[in-house]
C-alpha cells in the first residue's frame, strides 16, 4: 500500500515535471501559441475523478508549476486552475456520468474557463491588457488540441489509476461523482 | 474544537484552496527578481531537460526539411539528383558561408553599435502559457548576467533579464503583458510606453493626440530607465485610433523581432562604451 502510494506521488511529481519540460520546448515548437495544456488536462481530470482534497491540493499543485513556467503574476494560474477545479466538480456531481463523450466535453468545457477565468483574474488583479478575442480564439484552438490529447491521456490516466490500485475507477467515479 | 474541526473539514479545504492563491496573488509576491529555494530547484531539474528537448526538436525539424529537399529532387530524376544533390550540397555550403558571413559581419555592426559588451545565448524554452511571453536563455549568473540586463537581435529588442539561476536566466520579451519599454517614434520623436498586450503585439500608450504618428513608424527605444541601449529598433506602427477627445491616441507596434522563430539572443552586459585609448 505505502509502496502504491510513494509509486502514485512520485508519478504525479514525474507528470508535473515532464509537463514544464514539453509544454515550453516541443509544444511550443509545434503549435505556437495554441499549444496544448498538459497541466490543465491533470486538473480537468482530478476535477471528474478525485476527490476535493485530493483533487483540489493537485489543482493547486499544477497551477503552482504553470506560475513558475510562465511569466504570470504568482498564484495567477493557482487560482485559475482552483476555479476550473471547482466548476468542473460542481458541475460534474450534478452532470457527470462517466463516459467519453463528456469526458471529452469536460475537457473543452474546461480549457475554454481555464481562459476565461484567467481573463477576469488578469483585469481584476493586473493592470495587464489583453486583446480578449485573439485570446479565446487561441483558447479554443488550444481546447481542440487538448481535447485531442486529453482522449488518450485520460485513457492512460484509467490505467494507470487501476494499475497503482489508487481506486476501482469504474466504481469510484460513480461513487465520487454522485455522492 | 477538534469536533468542529473534522465536521468542518471539507469547507476548510475549499477555503484554504481558494484563500492561497488569492494570497500569492494579492501580495504580488511576484517580485518578479527574486525566486525562492523552491523555484531555483525547479527550474533547475528541468532548464536541462528543456535545452536537450529543444535542441533535439530543431535538429528534428532541421533533418525533416533536409529529407523533404531531398524526396522532392528524388521524384524529379534518379541519375540526375546524385549530381544535383552534390551541386545543392556544395551551394548550400557556400551559401552557408556567404550567410554566415554577412551575419557575422551584422553582428560585428550590431556589437560596434549597441555596446561591445555583449554575450549571445540560445533561447532553450518558451513561456508555458500562450498568455504570457517570456523565454528561458542558457546564461545565468555564472556568466555575470544579472537582473534588469537588456536583451537583444540584430532586428532589435527583445526584452530583459527578469530572473537569474546559475546557468539559466528569464527574459521578459517586450511583448508580454507586463513589459513596459519607454520609447520614441524614430521620425517625429513622439515618445510614449511600450505595454505588451496579451493576444496581441503591443501598444504604444500616453502618445499624445496631437502627436504626429503614421502606420509604418518606426520605434525605437529612449534609453532612459538605463536598461535598453538608446535607438534601438522595437517596432513598426501598424494601427492607430485617434479619436475626437481624450489626451492620448492608441498606437499599436508591431515588434521587429519575430518572436516565434527567436533562437539566438544577445544579453548586453553592459551600456558604456569601450574606453577611448589614449593618443601619445
Amino acid at each position: 500500500m505505502l509502496l502504491k502510494r510513494l509509486l502514485y506521488c512520485t508519478s504525479l511529481t514525474l507528470f508535473l515535471f515532464l509537463a514544464g519540460s514539453l509544454e515550453p520546448t516541443l509544444f511550443a515548437a509545434l503549435f505556437g501559441h495554441f499549444k496544448p495544456h498538459l497541466l490543465l488536462l491533470l486538473v480537468i481530470y482530478a476535477s471528474l475523478y478525485r476527490t476535493i482534497p485530493e483533487g483540489g491540493f493537485m489543482s493547486l499543485l499544477a497551477g503552482y508549476f504553470q506560475d513558475i513556467f510562465s511569466g504570470s503574476p504568482q498564484g495567477f494560474y493557482m487560482l485559475s486552475f482552483m476555479l476550473v477545479f471547482f466548476t468542473i466538480k460542481i458541475l460534474s456531481q450534478a452532470f457527470y456520468v462517466p463516459g467519453k463523450k463528456l469526458e471529452v466535453l469536460s475537457i473543452f468545457l474546461g480549457t475554454l474557463l481555464a481562459t476565461l477565468y484567467g481573463l477576469v483574474i488578469l483585469s481584476i488583479f493586473t493592470d495587464h491588457a489583453a486583446h480578449f478575442f485573439v485570446v479565446f480564439l487561441r483558447s479554443a484552438l488550444s481546447a481542440l488540441w487538448n481535447t485531442l490529447i486529453g482522449y488518450f491521456l485520460f485513457a492512460g490516466f484509467h490505467t494507470f489509476d487501476l494499475w497503482v490500485g489508487k481506486r476501482d475507477t469504474k466504481k469510484v467515479i460513480t461513487g465520487d461523482a454522485r455522492s | 474544537m477538534l469536533k468542529f474541526l473534522k465536521e468542518k473539514r471539507l469547507i476548510i479545504i475549499v477555503v484554504f484552496l481558494i484563500l492561497l492563491p488569492l494570497l500569492f496573488l494579492s501580495s504580488g509576491s511576484k517580485s518578479r527578481h527574486e525566486m525562492a529555494w523552491y523555484e531555483r530547484v525547479v527550474y533547475f531539474l528541468t532548464n536541462p531537460i528543456q535545452k536537450v528537448i529543444t535542441n533535439s526538436v530543431e535538429g528534428a525539424f532541421h533533418a525533416f526539411d533536409y529529407y523533404i529537399n531531398i524526396l522532392d529532387t528524388k521524384q524529379k530524376n534518379q541519375t540526375l539528383e546524385k549530381k544535383v544533390s552534390s551541386l545543392l550540397q556544395e551551394l548550400s555550403q557556400l551559401r552557408e558561408t556567404q550567410l554566415e558571413n554577412e551575419r557575422l559581419r551584422l553582428l560585428l555592426n550590431f556589437k560596434q553599435r549597441v555596446s561591445p559588451f555583449m554575450v549571445p545565448a540560445q533561447v532553450i524554452a518558451k513561456d508555458i502559457s500562450n498568455e504570457f511571453e517570456t523565454v528561458q536563455i542558457n546564461k545565468g549568473s555564472e556568466d555575470n548576467v544579472k537582473i534588469n540586463m537588456a536583451v537583444v537581435t540584430p532586428q532589435g529588442i527583445v526584452g530583459r533579464i527578469i530572473k537569474v539561476t546559475s546557468h539559466y536566466s528569464t527574459v521578459l520579451t517586450v511583448i508580454d503583458p507586463a513589459s513596459r519599454i519607454d520609447a520614441v517614434i524614430q521620425r517625429t520623436r513622439a515618445r510614449g510606453v511600450i505595454s505588451g498586450i496579451a493576444g496581441a503585439h503591443g501598444v504604444m500608450e500616453y502618445v499624445r493626440r496631437t502627436e504626429d504618428v503614421q502606420e509604418g513608424d518606426v520605434v525605437i527605444s529612449s534609453g532612459l530607465a538605463g536598461i535598453y541601449p538608446k535607438g534601438l529598433q522595437i517596432g513598426t506602427v501598424y494601427k492607430i485610433i485617434k479619436k475626437p477627445y481624450g489626451i492620448s491616441q492608441y498606437v499599436e507596434i508591431k515588434p521587429t523581432v519575430s518572436f516565434s522563430k527567436l533562437e539566438e539572443v544577445f544579453i548586453v552586459m553592459s551600456l558604456e562604451p569601450l574606453p577611448q585609448k589614449k593618443e601619445n
